[in-house]
C-alpha cells in the first residue's frame, strides 16, 4: 500500500514541470447535437492524444509547441475531422462530427481507430449501428446476443442473453444502464434482453484490467449508453416484427438547449391470442419496455440529464367456474417482474482541465408469482390470495471528476455511496369474506439493509512516448449490522508501443463483490434471487492479470489483437446440492461457501472495421474450474459454462446504399454436465417396500454434450421515401437448423427395451421478417 | 402469424445414437449401519452402466467377510429380503437377499466388510463403532408441551448425533414418533415446515445434532411430540451417536430424493466404499424414557 501511495505521489511531483497549453471541449454529432463518446483526439504522426468521456468531453494537455499545432478528430462511423490550431495558448474546440453512416458505401475515407495507441485491454466497444448490423433473432436485434460474439464472451445456453466473460458467472456482470446498475437484463425467460436496440447510443465492454472507478463486479462491466434525444430537429424510428413492435421519438424542446428522447417496445402476443380464447378465460404473455431521456444545456459549463428505464414481464392466467347455480369461482395466476432505473446526473464544467459529473441513481428489480381464488355465492364473495416475491432496491448518489493535471497525467477520482434493500423471499397471503381481510406477510428470509461506500482514484500516465501507465486504486466499503468488509483494490494497466501500430499490453485488477446471485438454472430466469453479503457470506473476490498484444495494418483498417488472461476467485457461493429457489428455507441456509475459482484462457480477435465489409473473427481458448469443500466430494469441477473452444464470426457487407447484409456464425464445445453413469441400490428406510434404485453420477460437470454451432444471416433492404427511410429486414437465425443440445437426459424406451441419451433442443430455423421505418 | 416464435418454444427430442455418457464400469455396492449391541445387516449388490438395459442387482451370490480389528471373524450369510419389481419400466423382477451375520457389534472397534464376486473388483467399507453419550430426561412443560432433555458427550470431538423418539403401539410394536423442534441448531433433512407458522417448528422423525453446539460437553434440547389418536404405552427418545460418514450418507442422500426438479443440480450420494458404491457407518443408541 505504502508502494502505491508513493508512486501516485511521485507522479504529481514529475508532472508539474514545464510549460504547457491545453485543448478542450465537447465532440458532438453535426446533425443531432449527441455528445460522442470515446471520440479520438491526437496529434497526427504522435502518439499524444485523448478520448472523449462518457459525456463528450475531452482535454488535453500539451507541451507548448513552438509554432501552430494539428488536431485529428476520429470515430467510428464518422467522417475524420484536422484542425490547425495556434499553439501558443489554451483553447477551448467543441467540435460537431459529420456522420459518414447515410452514405457509408460512398465515403471512402471513414475514421479509424488505432486500437495499438490505446491504454486500455479487455474493452470491446461497439455502436448502435454494428448492433443493428447483425442478423435479428424473431426479428429482434439485441446488444447483448451481439457481446455474446465476443472472444472470451460465451453465450450460456440457446438462445438465451445470459452472458459469461471468462468463465466467470451472469452475476459478476456489472450492467449499467446510464450509468445505473440493470439487475435483471432478461425478458421472456432469457430469450431477449431489456435492452432496447433502438433506444441504444453506444456499448462498451471491458473484461479485465478494470480501470479504478469501476467496482462491485468480478468480471466484466458492460456500459449502455442510451441516446440523448436530438437537439436540432424532431425524429422517430420503429419497426414492426414478428413478435414486438417499437417506436422511438427524439427531438428538441427548446433547440440547442433541451431534449429528449422516448422509446417504447412490447410484444404482442397476447393481444393476438385473446380473440380465439373462451369468454371465461384471459390468458398472456406480455414484455414491454420503456426508455425516456431528457437533457437540458444550461450553458457550456452545466448540463442535466435525466433517464428513465422501466420494464415488465407479464404472464397471466385467469378463468371462471361455474360449478353449481349461482356459484361463481375465478382463479388467476401470475408471474410478472422488472426492473425500473431512473438517474439525474448533472455534469459541471469547472475548467478547462477538471470536469465534475453529479449522479442520483435509483434502481429495483422485483420478481412476484401469485395466485388468487375467488367465490362467489348468493351475494357473498370468499377470496384466497398468496404472493411470493423477491426484491432488490438500491438508491445510489456518486460524484466523479476528471481532471487533467498536466500533459503527462490525467486522474480521475470520485466517490459514491449506495443503500442496498435485499428482500430475497416474501410470501403473503390474504384472506377475505365478505369485506373481513385477513393479511399475513412472511418474509421467509429476513430482509436486509446494506451501505456500500466507494472512493477512488486513478491517473492516466505518459510515461514516455511508448510507456502510458493507469494506475488506480479503490477503495471499498461494505457494511450491514452484522458485518463489515473494507476493501483495497488496486488496479494497473499498461500498455508499451512498439511501432506506432502494435503495442504490448498487460493489467491486473483485484475486485470484490458484495453481491451475490442465487441460481439454479444459469439462464437468468426470474426465480433466481440477488442476494447480500452478511456475517456468514463473504463477499466474492477476484484477482485477474492479463497479458496482450494489439497490432493494426492494412492502413490500419484491420486489427489483430491477442490476450492471454489468468483469474483466480475465492469466496464464492452456490446452492447446496438439491437445493433450489422452491425451497421455503432462508437462502443462508441453502448455500454452500467459500467457494474458489480457476480461470485462465487465451483470446485472439482480428477485426475490420472500416470499408464496405466489416466484422471480426474471434476465438478462445478457455478454461474454468470452481471447487467447494462441499460439492463434488470437495474435488474441483469445471464450471457449467467453462467451453473449451469458442469461435464467432461476424460479416457485414455494404452492397449499395439501399442493401446491405450480415452473417454470423459460432462454435462452441459443448456445454459441461453432469451425467448420471450407474444406478444402484440402497435400502430405502422410508419405502415400505425396501430397496430403491438410485443413480450414481459422474463428477460434477464431468460429462460434455454435442458442440453448439449455428448461422445466421440477415439482409436489409432501404429506401429513401417521402417522410424519411424505411427498411425490410429478413433474418434468418439457424439457417441451417442445425438441432442444437439444450439438455440431455436418460430416457427408457419401453419398446425397444433399452436406455438412450436424448437430447433436447429449442430452436430449427427460424425466419423472421420485420418493417423499420426512420423519419 | 404466431406459428414462428410458437414453433420456436416447441422443444424437439432426437435420441443421440452414437452419444456415450462416460461408462464407470460395473461395481459392487454395499450398505450397512453398525450399531453397538446389535447384529450386523449389510445390503450387498452390483451396480449397471447408466445406458443398460438391466437393473442393478442384490443377489445371494456375493461373498462377504466381516473383520473385526482387521481379523477375519466372520462370513456374511444372505437371507431373502423382498421381490423388486422394476419400477422404470423395465418390466422385470427380481429377488433381493440382505446379508447378516450374528457378530455383535461392540463400541470401540473397528469393523471392515469385504465383498466379492468374480468379475468384479473386491471392495471394502470400514468403519471404527463410536461409544453412546448420556442422555436424561429433565422435565417436562405442560404449558408448551414440550420436553427438555439433557445430551452429555464426556468425549468431546466432532460427532454427529441422530435425534428420534418412538412409541410403543398397543401391538407391542415400536413405531418413530413425529418431533416438533424449533432449536435452530438441530438439522432436519426430511421434514415439514409451514412457513406462516409464527414459532417456525418443524416437524420431523428424525433430527441430526453436531458437537458443535454442545457446551462443555452438554448439549439440552427441547422438543414436543406428536403422537397419533392411538394408545401408546411407552415413548421414548433415543439419541444414535453416528460416524460422520453416516451424517454424510444421509445428508446428500436426501439432497438426492431433493434434487429431481430441473432447477436442482444433481446431487451425489456419498459413498466411503472403495472400488464400489455406497457406505458403511456405525452408531450406538442411548435412549431414555419419557412420560405420558
Amino acid at each position: 500500500m505504502r508502494a502505491i501511495l508513493f508512486c501516485f505521489s511521485f507522479l504529481y511531483v514529475a508532472g508539474l514541470t514545464g510549460q504547457s497549453i491545453t485543448l478542450s471541449g465537447f465532440v458532438e454529432d453535426a446533425a443531432s447535437g449527441e455528445r460522442l463518446i470515446g471520440v479520438n483526439l491526437y496529434l497526427p504522426g504522435t502518439t499524444t492524444g485523448t478520448t472523449t468521456n462518457t459525456y463528450g468531453f475531452y482535454s488535453l494537455t500539451l507541451p507548448k509547441p513552438a509554432d501552430s499545432l494539428q488536431l485529428m478528430v476520429s470515430y467510428v462511423g464518422y467522417a475524420p475531422m484536422q484542425f490547425t490550431l495556434a499553439g501558443n495558448q489554451n483553447l477551448k474546440l467543441d467540435i460537431a462530427l459529420e456522420s459518414s453512416s447515410e452514405a457509408l458505401a460512398e465515403v471512402s475515407v471513414t475514421a479509424k481507430e488505432i486500437k495499438a495507441q490505446k491504454t486500455e485491454m479487455s474493452t470491446f466497444k461497439l455502436s448502435a449501428r454494428e448492433v443493428k448490423q447483425i442478423p435479428a433473432f424473431m426479428g429482434e436485434v439485441d446488444v447483448i446476443r451481439t457481446i455474446q460474439l465476443l472472444p472470451g464472451v460465451q453465450g450460456g445456453n440457446e438462445g438465451t442473453t445470459g452472458f459469461y466473460v471468462r468463465g466467470g458467472s451472469p452475476d459478476q456482470n456489472l450492467i449499467l444502464l446510464d450509468g445505473v446498475p440493470v439487475y435483471n437484463a432478461s425478458h421472456l425467460f432469457g430469450f431477449f434482453s431489456v435492452f432496447n436496440a433502438d433506444a441504444i447510443k453506444n456499448v462498451q465492454l471491458t473484461k479485465g484490467g478494470f480501470p479504478a472507478r469501476f467496482s462491485g463486479r468480478l468480471s466484466s462491466v458492460l456500459e449502455i449508453d442510451l441516446k440523448e434525444g436530438n437537439m436540432k430537429a424532431f425524429h422517430g424510428e420503429g419497426s414492426i416484427g414478428l413478435i414486438s413492435s417499437k417506436l422511438t421519438l427524439e427531438g428538441p424542446l427548446v433547440k440547442d438547449k433541451t431534449s429528449f428522447m422516448l422509446s417504447g417496445r412490447r410484444t404482442y402476443y397476447d393481444l393476438f391470442t385473446r380473440p380465439f380464447l373462451p369468454d371465461d378465460t384471459e390468458f398472456g404473455y406480455y414484455f414491454a419496455d420503456l426508455n425516456f431521456k431528457l437533457n437540458h444545456n444550461f450553458s457550456r459549463k452545466d448540463r442535466l440529464y435525466l433517464s428513465f428505464y422501466t420494464g415488465l414481464d407479464d404472464f397471466n392466467i385467469k378463468y371462471v367456474e361455474n360449478p353449481v347455480s349461482g356459484r361463481e369461482n375465478s382463479f388467476e395466476n401470475y408471474l410478472r417482474w422488472g426492473n425500473y432505473t431512473g438517474s439525474l446526473r448533472w455534469n459541471h464544467l469547472f475548467s478547462d482541465k477538471l470536469f465534475g459529473n453529479l449522479s442520483a441513481t435509483y434502481t429495483q428489480y422485483r420478481f412476484l408469482v401469485g395466485a388468487e381464488e375467488v367465490i362467489a355465492l348468493s351475494g357473498n364473495t370468499a377470496a384466497f390470495s398468496f404472493e411470493y416475491s423477491s426484491l432488490i432496491r438500491d438508491n445510489g448518489l456518486r460524484y466523479d471528476l476528471d481532471y487533467v493535471l498536466n500533459a503527462k497525467h490525467t486522474l480521475k477520482m470520485g466517490a459514491g455511496y449506495t443503500y442496498h434493500i435485499f428482500k430475497p423471499s416474501v410470501a403473503q397471503i390474504r384472506d377475505r369474506l365478505n369485506g373481513n381481510n385477513i393479511d399475513s406477510i412472511l418474509n421467509l428470509s429476513r430482509p436486509i439493509y446494506t451501505n456500500d461506500l466507494v472512493v477512488y482514484l486513478e491517473d492516466d500516465w505518459k510515461v514516455n512516448k511508448r510507456l502510458r501507465v493507469n494506475l488506480g486504486l479503490n477503495y471499498a466499503r461494505y457494511f450491514l449490522h452484522e458485518a463489515d468488509y473494507p476493501s483495497l483494490q488496486p488496479r494497473l494497466s499498461a500498455r508499451y508501443l512498439l511501432t506506432s501500430n502494435w503495442s504490448l499490453k498487460g493489467s491486473y485488477a483485484y475486485m470484490n463483490q458484495f453481491v451475490h446471485l442465487l441460481s439454479n438454472s444459469g439462464i437468468g430466469l426470474p426465480t433466481d434471487l440477488w442476494v447480500s453479503s452478511t456475517e456468514k457470506i463473504k463477499p466474492q473476490r477476484s484477482e485477474q492479470i492479463a497479458l496482450g498484444s494489439v497490432r493494426n495494418f492494412f492502413n490500419d483498417e484491420w486489427e489483430l489483437s491477442v490476450e492471454g488472461y489468468y483469474k483466480w476467485m475465492s469466496d464464492l457461493i452456490d446452492y447446496k446440492e438439491g437445493a433450489s429457489f422452491l425451497s421455503t428455507a432462508d437462502w443462508q441456509d441453502n448455500v454452500e461457501t467459500g467457494g474458489k475459482g480457476e480461470m485462465y484462457g487465451i483470446e485472439f480477435l482480428l477485426r475490420r472495421n472500416q470499408g464496405k465489409t466489416t466484422g471480426w473473427l474471434a476465438y478462445t481458448l478457455a478454461y474454468s474450474t470452481r471447487q467447494f469443500p462441499n460439492l463434488n466430494e470437495g474435488f474441483r469441477f469445471p464450471y457449467k459454462y467453462d467451453r473449451r473452444h469458442d469461435i464467432s464470426l461476424v460479416v457485414n457487407h455494404t452492397f449499395s446504399k439501399k442493401m446491405d447484409a450480415g452473417l454470423t456464425w459460432v462454435f462452441g464445445s459443448g456445454n459441461a454436465f453432469t451425467a448420471p453413469t450407474a444406478s444402484f441400490f440402497v435400502n430405502n428406510r422410508f419405502n415400505p417396500l425396501g430397496v430403491f434404485e438410485v443413480d450414481r453420477f459422474s463428477r460434477r460437470n464431468a460429462a460434455r454434450m454435442p458442440a453448439y454451432h449455428r448461422l445466421d444471416l440477415g439482409i436489409n433492404f432501404h429506401k429513401k421515401t417521402r417522410w424519411g427511410r424505411r427498411t425490410w429486414n429478413i433474418s434468418i437465425y439457424n439457417a441451417y437448423s442445425r438441432q442444437n443440445p439444450y439438455y440431455l437426459s436418460v430416457q427408457e424406451d419401453l419398446i425397444a427395451e433399452e436406455r438412450q441419451v436424448v437430447q433436447v433442443s429449442l430452436f430449427p430455423i427460424i425466419p423472421s421478417v420485420s418493417y423499420i421505418f426512420k423519419f | 402469424m404466431y406459428l414462428l416464435p410458437l414453433l420456436a418454444l416447441l422443444s424437439c427430442e432426437k435420441i443421440l445414437t452414437d452419444y456415450k455418457i462416460p461408462d464407470p464400469g460395473n461395481k459392487l455396492t454395499m450398505e450397512a449401519l453398525l450399531l453397538s449391541g446389535n447384529t450386523i445387516t449389510a445390503l450387498v449388490g452390483e451396480s449397471v452402466y447408466s445406458l443398460d438395459a438391466a437393473s442393478p442387482k442384490a443377489s445371494d451370490d456375493y461373498t462377504v467377510y466381516l473383520f473385526e480389528n482387521n481379523i477375519l471373524t466372520d462370513t456374511l450369510e444372505p437371507q431373502f429380503y423382498q421381490t423388486y419389481y422394476d419400477p422404470n419400466g423395465r418390466g422385470t423382477t427380481q429377488d433381493i437377499y440382505l446379508y447378516h451375520s450374528q457378530a455383535i457389534v461392540q463400541s470401540g472397534k473397528n469393523y471392515r466388510l469385504e465383498a466379492s464376486k468374480s468379475g468384479f473388483q473386491t471392495i471394502k467399507g470400514e468403519t471404527s463403532v463410536v461409544e453412546p453419550v448420556n442422555v436424561s430426561y429433565v422435565t417436562y412443560d405442560a404449558n408448551r408441551e414440550r420436553y427438555r432433555v439433557r445430551i452429555e458427550d464426556a468425549q468431546g470431538g466432532d460427532d454427529w448425533y441422530l435425534l428420534r423418539a418412538y412409541y410403543k403401539r398397543a401391538g407391542g410394536t415400536f413405531e418413530l414418533a413425529t418431533m416438533i423442534l424449533s432449536d435452530p441448531t438441530v438439522e432436519t433433512f426430511d421434514y415439514y415446515n409451514d412457513p406462516f407458522d409464527p414459532d417456525q417448528d418443524v416437524y420431523t422423525d428424525e433430527a441430526f445434532l453436531s458437537d458443535e453446539y454442545f457446551r462443555d460437553g452438554t448439549k439440552q434440547l427441547d422438543f414436543g411430540i406428536s403422537l397419533p389418536g392411538e394408545e401408546q404405552d411407552e415413548l421414548y427418545f433415543q439419541v444414535i451417536r453416528i460416524t460422520e460418514d453416516y451424517y454424510r450418507f444421509r445428508l446428500t442422500y436426501s439432497a438426492y430424493l431433493n434434487s429431481d426438479d430441473f432447477f436442482s443440480e444433481p446431487a451425489q450420494i456419498y459413498s466411503n466404499i472403495s472400488n464400489g458404491y455406497g457406505v458403511v457407518a456405525s452408531g450406538a443408541a442411548s435412549q431414555v424414557e419419557l412420560p405420558r
